[in-house]
């Protein structure tokens, strides 16, 4: 009985395997085949795997320049957004005021704040000060998500560290500002990378807002990739081969810290 | 109370600052917008006030009101099926051996740009070249036009979000569970009881504050909603999939009427605020604060 | 299109899209060229454009753009199979209806016909081509919408008829993309669509059917010859100057220099653009040689009419309201009818907020 429970499961396992990584087999085959066999039904399962895809995306298209775009965005936006919210979420975290529960529920809201509402009173003003297709715009942009998301997501890391050991420091004649530094900030380190490496991924995979905002100078590589849909068709084999290579950093990274990854969705609910 | 008064203002104010900034400016100039004539196409009327006109014009749209019908499905169905896979998922995983090992497999679906999910998904959906009716034919079904009428094309865009997304929810379940005290269930197996009141009584009210984080996390994603759709339909067919996101996008960038857009954002701001707003009454108070 | 609306000024020039010619050059983002054409034509300039195109770019009797890409409807079918079932070439949409059932073999998931029938402006480019051929048009002579017309909606359902019984079962999801990729896998065996087609269905790397493919005039429809109404799907993109630039001049002779005809013929043999605007690159050998089906196009050229779509501000607009209605229509949800009506609504809504229908 418990043996025939276990078959089962396996079963399951792998029929959700399968529902779950049969697209992106089939991307990944798609990026090696030619235009021809990447739409061809009946699908062709065996063929010689090309690489000339990944060679032509490389080195004849913008995408390295995509790629770097993309790269110095997600890196300055993060940078920003933990430089500034994570001594912001360890305030909020070690002092207490009234309506503090309102402000944290505002902070949060900020993140949900719809994408449209967002972007027209922005889009509006790089109008104006001529900003618009540039980093600086997106980095701007990208703080509205990121900023709020890593105070919430660092407060739940600092509410987890015991205070007794920044006590004990004050005790010692280190002032709390050093406590902060010294002590809690060492030790939420791990939430800090979990925090980062989540910012980088929605601000590396964030399609609506730089549709909007850039067009060459600094065009990110989601628009990039979208713009495979060109005059001359989707080029399946291309389009797949960028992709490929645009996942493939974000997953290494998503990968090693899978453990503070998890923790972190969950907005520090979990122990 | 561990920090001064001081540092708490040293440590919290630049942050707030910048948050004022890219949250309270577009929220007051969205306003002021809504309450203009403003057409980025037609400069020579310039931006004159016009009232509660733009609102007016919205409330009369059976296309708006449309929108935000769609996106409740999106909100209510995609999440709910989301929720539940994910769920089981967690559990199965939770109960097979080893079961962390196939994790990562898990995280790729999310992880993959969600544009190049869409145009996979495009073809993947297409009734002659699409992969999922070349199986279909194969064990001899009926294949279907997952994209092309409007019932259907409905169903399969929230497919493709239930494959992005569930493992997100799958993820912060599964690890919900996995921190699980074993106590309550040692004493529940010996009092004999069944599966089912473990679950009511032991699992889900354990798991509930993780639960109903997962459902925020997912619902304002869900109600935030354009990327995929955009690349599989922009709303089609007909407007059988236009969400609001879709909606108001087509009447700000495509149209330019940054009047009517910025009416259509504040009805969403209000709308979404409505729902944190009785969503954080539900999650316990220790959750938040 | 949204750079031009940013009114950055960071680009000098940039590709107009002809049926939005009338809404940039209202907005005054656009240049207008007439001056520049009389006064400082260099010897780049392409002195054959297709006149249809240069007519595409024209609003209020100024000219806005140079053609830079440019295409006409076309017929593209199955010469092999037209062959084997005894169909002659479709002289009148009628025509068109039987070639198409006869070509139609569901159960092996072929289809006579496709077309563009997606929401947006992929549809209407189309779609309204053909209510065009059966006497049908946007807006009536006082601007208010016409789509309800016994013409229009004649044509609307013989659009909608053909593609719900001949086409693939998602046809309404069909951008160009589709009708592209399923006639050159061989899944469909005539499709309507623009003439730069050509330089993709008779590529060997991108398409299974080369050498197979016959090229037509389209159909006639019941409104009159093809001399009086061609279904035209007209489509040109133009090279503008941006109405900020601060290098008119530099501008202008950039302008000529990447419309002029050595560019173009450069672009077509170099770069596969076969959407090119100047008649004798069309008409050269090296092109002609390069594919079939050229003197279809330069004929298709002298029938298509540029006003088969009205040039208004409102264009945008109104394109989605009609798109979006006959695409529903094409899921046989609704009737064509009943979409024309909605599709009134919307378009007569647009026309009234626009100031059209003030006394």
């Amino acid at each position: 009985m418990i043996r025939k429970n276990k078959v089962v499961m396996f079963i399951l396992v792998g029929v959700l395997l399968v529902f779950f990584l049969f697209p992106v087999y089939w991307i990944v085959t798609m990026s090696l085949k030619t235009r021809i066999q990447a739409i061809s039904i009946p699908p062709v399962w065996f063929f010689k795997p090309l690489l000339k895809n990944y060679t032509k995306v490389l080195l004849e298209s913008a995408f390295p320049r995509n790629f770097l775009n993309s790269f110095i965005i997600s890196l300055s936006t993060v940078f920003l957004s933990v430089l500034l919210g994570t001594p912001a979420a360890y305030a909020l975290s070690r002092y207490n005021f009234r309506h503090k529960r309102d402000l944290l529920f505002w902070i949060l809201s900020t993140r949900f704040a719809p994408p449209i509402a967002v972007i027209i009173p922005f889009f509006l003003l790089f109008r104006d000060l001529k900003i618009l297709d540039s980093h600086l715009a997106l980095i701007i942009v990208y703080l509205t998500f990121n900023l709020s998301f890593i105070i919430w997501l660092m407060r739940g890391f600092f509410n987890e560290v015991p205070q007794e050991l920044e006590e004990a420091a004050l005790v010692d004649g280190t002032t709390d500002l050093g406590a902060f530094v010294r002590i809690a900030f060492p030790l939420a380190a791990p939430g800090i990378v979990a925090s980062t490496i989540l910012s980088f991924l929605f601000s590396w995979n964030e399609f609506f807002f730089a549709l909007i905002l850039t067009r060459k100078i600094a065009q990110t590589l989601p628009v990039a990739i979208s713009g495979y849909i060109g005059f001359m068709g989707i080029e399946w084999e291309n389009m797949s081969a960028a992709a490929v290579m645009a996942s493939i950093p974000i997953l290494v990274l998503a990968m090693i810290v899978q453990k503070y990854l998890v923790r972190g969705l969950t907005l520090g609910a979990i122990k | 109370m561990l920090l001064k008064k001081r540092s708490f203002y040293i440590l919290f104010l630049p942050a707030l600052v910048v948050l004022i900034g890219v949250a309270i400016f577009p929220f007051f100039a969205c306003i002021n917008n809504s309450l203009r004539f403003y057409d980025l196409t037609n400069p020579a009327k310039g931006t004159p006030y016009i009232g509660g006109t733009n609102y007016r014009l919205l409330f009369e749209d059976g296309r708006f009101w449309h929108s935000l019908l769609v996106t409740f499905y999106f909100v209510i169905f995609g999440v709910a099926v989301q929720l539940v896979l994910g769920y089981l998922m967690a559990s199965l995983l939770n109960g097979v051996e080893k079961g962390s090992l196939v994790l990562p497999f898990f995280l790729i679906p999310m992880v993959m740009t969600p544009v190049v999910v869409g145009l996979t998904w495009r073809l993947m959906y297409d009734h002659i070249l699409g992969i999922l009716n070349y199986f279909i034919r194969l064990i001899g079904m009926t294949p279907q036009p997952w994209l092309g009428t409007e019932s259907l094309a409905l169903f399969s865009i929230i497919l493709t979000d239930v494959w992005e997304w569930t493992p997100l929810i799958f993820l912060i379940l599964y690890s919900g569970m996995k921190a699980l005290p074993t106590e309550p269930y040692e004493a529940a197996t010996i009092d004999g009881a069944s599966i089912w009141q473990v679950l009511y009584r032991i699992t889900l009210p354990l798991l509930k504050p993780v639960i109903l984080v997962a459902i925020l996390l997912r619902a304002i994603d869900a109600f935030k909603w354009f990327d995929t759709i955009y690349i599989m339909t922009s709303g089609g067919p007909g407007v059988a999939t236009e969400s609001a996101s879709i909606y108001s996008y087509m009447i700000a960038f495509n149209f330019f009427n940054i009047g009517k857009g910025s009416a259509f954002s504040i009805i969403m701001i209000i709308l979404v605020n409505i729902f944190c707003m009785i969503f954080i009454k539900i999650i316990p108070e220790k959750e938040v604060a | 299109m949204a750079d031009l609306a940013a009114k950055t000024g960071t680009y000098d020039i940039f590709l107009l899209d002809g049926w939005q010619t009338a809404r940039y050059a209202r907005a005054g983002y656009v240049a207008p060229l007439d001056d520049l054409l009389a006064n400082k034509k260099s010897k780049y300039y392409c002195e054959d454009f297709a006149p249809i195109f240069l007519d595409a770019l024209r609003y209020e009797g100024k000219l806005w753009g140079l053609p830079y890409y440019g295409h006409v409807g076309i017929l593209m079918y199955r010469k092999d199979q037209f062959t084997e079932k005894g169909i002659d070439v479709p002289k009148t949409t009628d025509d068109l209806m039987n070639a198409a059932a006869k070509l139609t073999d569901k159960a092996n998931n072929k289809f006579g016909m496709a077309m563009r029938a997606v929401k947006g402006e992929d549809n209407p480019i189309i779609s309204t081509s053909w209510t065009w051929v059966f006497g049908g048009q946007w807006l009536d002579k006082d601007m208010k919408p016409g789509v309800t017309s016994p013409e229009f909606i004649k044509g609307a359902t013989w659009f909608t008829d053909l593609l719900k019984n001949y086409g693939p079962p998602d046809v309404s999801r069909y951008s160009w993309l589709e009708v592209q990729n399923t006639f050159v896998t061989g899944n469909t065996s005539i499709i309507f669509d623009a003439s730069d087609f050509i330089g993709r269905i008779e590529d060997p790397t991108l398409s299974q059917i080369v050498g197979k493919i016959g090229y037509a005039l389209a159909p006639a429809g019941p409104f009159g010859p093809i001399t009086e109404r061609y279904p035209s799907h007209l489509f040109t993109a133009g090279m503008a100057i941006n109405a900020d630039s601060k290098n008119v001049d530099a501008s202008w002779l950039f302008l000529q220099w990447m419309t002029s005809k050595d560019i173009q013929m450069r672009t077509m043999m170099e770069g596969g653009n076969t959407g090119i605007a100047s008649l004798s690159a069309i008409a050269s050998d090296e092109y002609s040689k390069t594919y079939p089906g050229i003197p279809v196009i330069l004929e298709a050229l002298k029938l298509a009419n540029p006003n088969y779509m009205p040039h208004v501000p409102e264009y945008p607009e109104l394109c989605e309201a009609i798109g979006t209605q006959i695409s529903r229509a094409v899921t046989g949800e609704i009737t064509a009818e009943e979409a024309m009506k909605t599709a009134y609504d919307e378009m007569y809504k647009v026309m009234d907020q626009a100031g059209y229908y003030k006394k």
